[in-house]
């Protein structure tokens, strides 16, 4: 297990510095003078010179290269073109708002996952399951924009239930009742995604030996299921989690955008508007560390369920 | 098996709670403005924007200048000066100055000294100001006492009433609040003399003001507004259709639908920009003037406007906007009054009877709205036989193709000013190679240009302006196509007052 983890600990250096070079890259892939298209026209001489200087366009690639990894792992990121703040800051700053939506949208995709796949599984061949077939079908094949969109549309703008936007200024409890169409919106796709995989786990469960011999002491049949069955079903669900954060980190951008809330997704898109390159680095290097470590803790509580990784 | 009642129980506490909160919550805010705006503000110092009209709204509420344009329309009236004179021969301007005005947050009182620091630190060359050009000709200021101060310029300066003191550049800023913070903490923490003062910015990047209890003009209705940057501009009209914002901008898609609706109301203004063919002069075949001429003809601008534009924009005649100084009508060069006959005549003068053979190459944007005005081009050569090759690039490739001058022609959006010398720049010589999309040099224009730049006369400098753009006329260097449209709306129990490009001027916004 130890040496498992240490391996896959190892593989994120060479992902990481893959990832460093293409975000260095962009300002060499992407055409044009960078000065002339981030300052336009009003830009004078000096300032689109210092504009190269601050972004090394004035070196050979490869010196600008190495001192980037070098700032980088120092922990500077870069100062940000328009917000004249280092990035690192205004990177923490709506890292936890990305954090929160997050975690609440795989939590609310769990939790309705579970049940609607219990119940599916509960009632197999029935209508009821038919039906929740179709709406798990229907709720993994929904593009996230298009939730929130959805979401916006009949609970903002018809009902007036929900805010569309922003993070409400309230305390606690506001700040959860704003976050609750991103959050819907975010946990749609993983949703339907955990229910079919809870179905089919918990079905596989159902039939195995050892259920067979519970039922064959004639224990209650809900005694079974949420005493031994689930138990078990559960824990390929626990294994796709840390894979589901990946996925949905990538979703959050759309909904903090459709939303118009803060976080790293739309921090992302708004510098490539203004095209404020050390901040889409600095964006982008930092999801892109939490995409590998939400897959490396994927990966490790893989290994934990599968007994022939633990074995190692 | 599951308590699916205990499920079903729970679902509907949430929802209740949920009503409860939500009641609580999207209640209308009495007195606040929200004000949806299309961008992140990058800078609050006035000084020091980068962009020319994307932060006005904000900046209009916090600071004042000398003068400033009278609400509603491009005329300029005193602001923080009641009164000035310019001396015979142009160069020096004397500013008599309102008295007991206060600046925000008790950085006292506004006095000759901070118009000297606001305009000095912008023309000062370490400071690197994207502003500068608006004081090009200013020299010095001087201070006679506390309310009179006097700008001292090189050369008579043709745009310091126009743009440079009403606008951006003009805003004064509280000399002992830079000094104290420093410049990059003033870009953050803005003090000004204006209507509101500035609160927060807060982590979504919505800026937060309230009413400057001191302020000296007249109190607005509304004692706080907070700007709320909303790039997509779907978000924008669900936000105005959920009533989460009071004043935002629509689409064209949408505006009718929305115009329509009894609780918001919309309306159309002018943008201030310019979006325009532009052909490329120097570059074989559209260095042939009479090719350009046949081509005017050929392209109709008002097809645009219906397939692009929803119908919904004004066709321009000219760069300017058209209650702006120097405003000539150029002739709209229609197909249908010349008759099909007139124009295969042009193209057999050029060169090109029956317009066999010509092949044009045309850079554009890659965006959906650019793509669709390129094809109608596209289809209206083609009934003169005239192959297009259409190019939509990204802005970098773009940007680069535009300064090698790689094109046959292309199509533009530039920003204006309320400056004509402004708007008119881009065509000058010494702009080849940067931003004259024509690349097209004429000795005349630039020295029309140089002379209009130092006339204070309007009348003088007008004339200078219409024989300018007689001149490109009469060259054929492109079409002026539309100046885009601003499509604000609001909830119907607002009566807004906007700007003749249709920018908010929220302390002047009161309720029905």
């Amino acid at each position: 297990m130890f040496v498992y983890i240490s391996k896959r600990l190892l593989w994120v250096i060479p992902t990481l510095l893959a990832v460093l070079f293409l975000l260095f890259s962009l300002t060499y892939l992407l055409p044009g003078d960078p000065a002339d298209i981030i300052l336009g026209p009003r830009a004078t001489e000096e300032m689109a010179q210092d504009l190269r200087e601050r972004l090394g366009l004035d070196r050979p690639w490869y010196e600008g290269y190495i001192d980037y990894i070098r700032s980088i792992l120092r922990g500077d990121l870069g100062v940000s073109i328009f917000r004249n703040r280092p990035v690192f800051n205004v990177v923490m700053e709506v890292l936890p708002y990305t954090l929160a939506l997050t975690f609440a949208g795989m939590g609310l995709a769990v939790f309705n996952g579970i049940i609607i796949g219990l119940l599916a599984a509960s009632y197999q061949d029935s209508w009821l399951d038919s039906l929740l077939t179709f709406i798990s079908f229907l709720t993994a094949s929904t593009p996230t924009y298009i939730a929130s969109v959805l979401i916006i549309v009949v609970f903002s703008v018809n009902l007036n239930l929900l805010p569309s936007i922003g993070l409400g200024e309230g305390g606690l409890l506001n700040s959860l009742y704003y976050l609750i169409g991103p959050a819907v919106a975010l946990s749609i796709g993983w949703t339907g995604y955990i229910a079919r995989l809870t179905r089919s786990s918990m079905l596989e469960t159902l039939e195995s030996d050892f259920i067979q011999t519970e039922k064959s002491f004639g224990l209650p049949s809900y005694y079974i299921i949420y005493k031994y069955a689930l138990k078990k079903a559960v824990k390929p669900i626990i294994a796709v989690v840390g894979l589901g954060i990946g996925r949905l980190l990538g979703g959050a951008v759309f909904v903090e955008v459709i939303f118009t809330r803060p976080g790293l997704g739309r921090l992302i898109v708004n510098s490539i508007y203004e095209r404020d390159l050390p901040l889409v680095r600095g964006g982008v290097l930092v999801a892109a560390l939490l995409f590998v470590l939400a897959n490396l803790l994927a990966d490790i509580s893989y290994a934990y369920f599968d007994p022939r990784i633990k074995q190692e | 098996m599951i308590n699916s009642k205990r499920i079903i129980t729970i679902s509907l506490i949430l929802v209740l709670l949920l009503t409860l909160i939500g009641t609580g919550t999207l209640s209308a805010q009495n007195n606040r403005l929200d004000i949806a705006i299309p961008g992140r503000t990058q800078t609050l110092d006035p000084g020091f924007l980068q962009r020319v009209l994307s932060e006005w709204p904000v900046m209009n509420s916090i600071f004042n200048g000398l003068v400033k344009y009278e609400p509603g329309t491009f005329e300029v009236v005193p602001d923080l000066a009641h009164d000035w004179e310019i001396s015979d021969d142009d160069r020096e301007i004397t500013f008599y100055l309102r008295e007991n005005v206060q600046f925000h947050r008790d950085y006292g009182e506004f006095t000759a000294a901070d118009v000297k620091f606001s305009f000095e630190r912008i023309i000062d060359p370490e400071a690197n100001s994207p502003e500068a050009p608006s004081f090009v000709q200013l020299e010095k200021v001087e201070i006679i006492d506390d309310y009179t101060v006097k700008l001292i310029l090189e050369e008579p300066m043709g745009r310091l009433f126009t743009s440079t003191l009403p606008f951006n550049a003009g805003l004064i800023v509280s000399k002992e609040a830079v000094e104290e913070m420093g410049r990059e903490d003033f870009a953050s923490n803005p003090v000004g003399t204006g209507p509101y003062q500035f609160e927060r910015w807060d982590v979504n990047d919505n800026i937060h003001l309230s009413y400057h209890d001191n302020y000296w003009g007249e109190e607005p209705e509304f004692k706080e507004v907070q700007f709320m940057p909303m790039a997509d501009p779907t978000s924008q009209e669900l936000a105005l259709q959920s009533r989460e914002i009071d004043i935002g901008q629509l689409t064209l898609d949408n505006f009718e639908s929305i115009q329509n609706m009894e609780e918001f109301e919309a309306e159309i203004y002018p943008d201030l920009a310019i979006q325009y063919v532009a052909f490329n002069t120097t570059r074989y075949p559209l260095d042939n003037r009479e090719l350009r001429k046949a081509l005017r003809y050929i392209i109709n601008p008002d097809d645009i406007l219906i397939g692009a534009f929803a119908g919904q924009a004004e066709r321009a005649y000219s760069i300017l906007l058209p209650d702006m100084i120097g405003y000539w009508e150029a002739p709209a060069y229609d197909l249908e009054e010349a008759g099909e006959e007139y124009v295969w005549n042009l193209l057999e003068e050029a060169g090109y009877p029956e317009g066999e053979g010509l092949e044009l190459e045309y850079v554009t944007d890659a965006t959906e709205e650019r793509r669709m005005i390129a094809t109608i081009i596209q289809d209206q050569l083609s009934d003169f036989n005239i192959a297009m090759d259409i190019e939509a690039l990204e802005v970098g490739p773009k940007i680069d193709r535009w300064q090698e001058g790689s094109y046959d022609f292309t199509y533009a959006r530039f920003t204006n000013t309320v400056d004509p010398g402004y708007n008119f720049q881009w065509n000058l010589t010494e702009q080849i190679g940067e931003w004259n999309l024509f690349h097209w040099s004429n000795e005349r224009y630039d020295e029309l240009w140089n002379e209009a730049e130092t006339i204070i006369d309007e009348e003088v400098r007008s004339n200078k302006y219409i024989e300018m753009q007689k001149i490109m006329d009469e060259e054929a260097i492109g079409l002026w196509i539309t100046h885009g449209v601003k499509t604000p709306a609001w909830k119907v129990d607002l009566n807004p007052v906007f700007s003749p490009d249709g920018v908010i001027l929220p302390w002047l916004v009161t309720s029905r």
